[in-house]
């Protein structure tokens, strides 16, 4: 991940979730705290918001997610965006193939991860996430990866973050049919 | 779609981002109760995360 220098990097709303837990936010920090002095333009999608609020109850919460919420850059989620997420929801149902990951691109995928996909190739950003079965295989690949090793009662766990890059080649191979929206090669950074 | 189009309709990436603030709130500490409803939030948005042996 400390390889990835000047792109734009859209945080998904799990990431956001982690960094409320004291068993994740010290890395959590130490790579958002990487990833921006390597230049890269970090943000989130207008849905994160949401995805994060509507499971908070406790005010505390509410105002600790607010505050991270309103220091990132909400991306707006325009028409494109969407109509990328309902290609994805098209790609992701169409796959037939029964690897593990493809097994999981079978399944219905929420609306806000579809969004927030959506809004990455509209932007032609790369995602930081750490829920990979929410961003399938082959369509997502992944960029850059790193880990956090955290102490659950008397056992080590591993959670696994990853940068992930829409394949959109391959996208348009398996559904030549089906038009979405992609930055044009002049605006991709 | 025209390119004029397309350009009005992209977004100023990141400009509004302060990373400063995002870390310093990082650095704060949570209540027990507030921690609780985090890993419950965790516990259901969340893959299985795997165990190190």
């Amino acid at each position: 991940m400390n390889q990835t220098k000047n792109h734009k990097i859209l945080i998904d709303s799990c990431i956001l979730i982690y960094c409320g837990s004291d068993k994740y936010s010290e890395r959590v920090r130490g790579f958002l705290h990487l990833l921006d002095n390597n230049k890269n333009k970090l943000a989130i999608s207008e849905i994160c918001g949401f995805e994060v609020l509507k499971n908070c109850l406790n005010k505390e919460n509410i105002d600790y997610y607010l505050k991270l919420i309103n220091y990132l850059d909400n991306i707006k989620i325009g028409r494109y965006a969407l109509m990328n997420a309902a290609f994805l929801h098209g790609l992701y149902k169409k796959d037939t193939s029964n690897s593990d990951r493809e097994e999981g691109a079978k399944k219905e995928k929420m609306a806000g991860d579809l969004i927030i996909g959506g809004t990455a190739i509209y932007d032609g950003a790369l995602l930081l996430t750490a829920n990979i079965d929410d961003f399938p295989m082959p369509y997502w690949k992944i960029f850059a990866h790193d880990h956090i090793v955290y102490k659950d009662g008397p056992k080590f766990k591993v959670l696994n973050v990853y940068l992930l890059e829409f394949d959109k080649e391959l996208a348009e191979q398996k559904n030549p049919n089906q038009l979405y929206y992609k930055p044009a090669a002049s605006e991709e950074s | 779609m025209n390119k004029k189009s397309e350009n009005k309709n992209k977004n100023d990436w990141g400009a509004k981002t302060n990373i400063e603030k995002v870390l310093e709130i990082l650095d704060e500490k949570k209540s027990e109760k507030q921690q609780k409803e985090i890993d419950g939030i965790i516990n259901s948005i969340a893959n299985e995360p795997d165990e190190e042996s």
